[in-house]
């Protein structure tokens, strides 16, 4: 494998790779296990650091990728300058998001199906998350958060809509035998069972507040 | 001349080697038992703390901030040999997990409620290790940091510092008199906050009445008990994590009564953060997903192989589930990690 490849991967998590390039790339992945291997690395990567919860791109993403690129008639970036390039790339990226929030998530998407994420909401594929930096899903804690004598004062909006979404049944039969496993052996944990008393993550209905939500 | 002048600067800096010697070894000699002392004493709050937790009557309000957000709970507890305890929640759907000796009962919002039955019969709000563990020095540092007010009452400061990015930190604010928590901050490696919990109102050495104690609308739950109980493995366990990380030892296995043989449920801790792994018979092809998820600070890797799924939990940072569940094996050392590592 070349080293313009993984940095042509790079450049599309990036949304800096030109819709040629994209349509190349995709040939390229479709023929290529590790390739499909490499950017699944690349996403769980990425999603890690941005502390979302996680799903394995499968390896048929790109068909979708390239039927998404069609049917929204993407930027010609060939004519269209450096911010249209850039702007191009950013399309580019936001379908390979959202195609692979469709494809990686579940198939039922409500909670208690099996090979949903045991402890969080996914993001709907209507929401606009593969366009913005912060998708509703993404509640975890800052990444840059305050050192610790720096008081943490943050507050958010986020997390007050109305759900009646409650805890996986799986997850909390693994929480309960967690922390009595953890109990019986002199260990613990600072909070246990609170985890299964405060709402699970929520999508966000409501606009954050300025300054006081997730700080990056 | 040269052979005098040599003896005496030989002479100014032997006195000066040995008055440094001296106070170097004077000064450790003062900060070393100073630490020590301190360390013990950390480390005995937090026996204290323990005992007060389960033995102590208190009821109280606290606000609990993670992942960008607050939550607000209410908590009432009886301490004794039969310990009873009841945690709601007061924004969002109404959750309320209840404890009445080893019975644990979770209600969800729709008023249907599981029963579990605890067998190590340990309480609902922040629990501390048994200081005694003397693994925990490995990999933390226990520190009195000095003292603070909170909920009203006067409290002593006391960090716990992770050696490694493996573990996460806390600092925990305990009260002077009663040893109750009343605040605890969870934060990374380097000392960033992740989460906190702080008692906003609390009450200590009453005790709260039995309305207090039960659910409410106990008449409108539809209970149903969980799977059975699991049961103590004696002998190996049938799975191990090859490469954990440092400090990280095998403590016990369970298994379900009823489980096919080889789903256990193994924990690993390093004295303070304990992690378990699950392996379970796989149920469906659309298990196969390998996924990371995190809520709070507890993070989960789930993948699957073959006919298991496991699954790896723990109030640990992501590199360590994902550390041990990329190096789990069955004991014959047939590999079962994701990708083969």
């Amino acid at each position: 494998m070349s080293q313009q490849i993984p940095e042509q991967l790079s450049a599309l998590m990036d949304g800096e790779l030109a819709r040629d390039e994209t349509l190349f790339l995709m040939r390229r992945i479709e023929n290529d296990d590790g390739l499909v291997q490499r950017w699944s690395s690349y996403h769980v990567t990425r999603q890690v650091l941005r502390r979302q919860d996680v799903f394995v791109v499968r390896g048929s993403f790109t068909d979708d990728i390239l039927a998404r690129i069609d049917d929204e008639g993407m930027l010609q970036v060939a004519h269209g300058g450096r911010w249209l390039r850039w702007a191009g790339g950013g399309a580019i990226a936001a379908s390979v998001a959202v195609v692979a929030l469709i494809f990686s998530a579940p198939p039922n998407g409500s909670n208690g199906v099996p090979g949903e994420p045991l402890a969080a909401s996914v993001n709907p594929v209507s929401t606009p998350a593969a366009t913005t930096t912060q998708g509703p899903g993404e509640f975890r804690p800052p990444l840059i958060s305050p050192v610790l004598d720096v008081q943490p004062a943050s507050a958010s909006t986020e997390g007050f809509a109305n759900s009646s979404t409650a805890i996986d049944p799986r997850l909390q039969s693994y929480l309960i035998r967690h922390y009595d496993a953890a109990a019986s052996n002199g260990q613990s944990t600072t909070m246990p069972y609170v985890l299964l008393v405060v709402p699970p993550q929520q999508q966000v209905t409501g606009p954050s507040v300025e300054g006081t939500s997730q700080q990056h | 001349m040269r052979i005098l002048l040599k003896e005496l600067f030989r002479g100014i800096y032997d006195d000066l080697a040995r008055k440094i010697f001296w106070s170097a070894l004077a000064l450790v000699a003062t900060i070393a038992p100073a630490a020590l002392a301190q360390g013990q004493d950390g480390a005995a709050l937090l026996t204290q703390m323990a005992t007060a937790m389960r033995s102590l009557d208190y009821q109280g309000s606290f606000a609990y901030q993670h992942a960008g957000r607050i939550d607000t709970l209410r908590v009432f507890h009886a301490g004794g040999s039969r310990e009873r305890e009841r945690l709601i929640s007061l924004n969002g759907p109404r959750n309320e997990v209840i404890r009445d000796g080893i019975h644990i009962t979770c209600i969800r919002p729709d008023d249907s409620a599981i029963v579990y039955t605890s067998t190590s019969g340990r309480g609902l709000l922040p629990l501390v290790p048994d200081a005694a563990d003397s693994a925990l020095g490995e990999s933390y540092r226990i520190v009195v940091s000095g003292s603070d007010r909170v909920a009203g009452y006067t409290a002593d400061i006391v960090d716990i510092i992770p050696r490694d990015a493996f573990r996460y930190g806390y600092r925990l604010w305990i009260e002077q008199g009663s040893r109750l928590l009343l605040q605890s901050i969870v934060t990374d490696s380097k000392r960033h906050a992740l989460e906190q919990f702080m008692f906003v109102s609390l009450v200590i050495g009453t005790a709260p009445s039995d309305t207090d104690l039960v659910p409410r609308q106990r008449e409108l739950l539809t209970t149903k008990a969980a799977d059975s109980n699991e049961i103590e493995l004696r002998g190996p366990p049938m799975w191990i994590v090859g490469n954990p990380p440092a400090g990280f030892t095998f403590r016990s296995a369970r298994r379900y009564m009823d489980a096919v043989e080889g789903a256990q449920h193994l924990i690993y801790s390093d004295g303070l953060a304990s992690v378990s792994i699950y392996v379970e018979a796989k149920d469906a092809e659309s298990e196969s997903q390998t996924t990371m998820a995190g809520r709070g600070t507890m993070n989960i890797y789930t993948y699957s192989k073959g006919d298991w799924r496991f699954t790896v939990l723990g109030d640990v940072p992501i590199a360590t589930v994902t550390m041990m569940a990329q190096s789990l094996k069955q004991r014959q050392l047939v590999d079962a990690t994701p990708d083969g590592h």
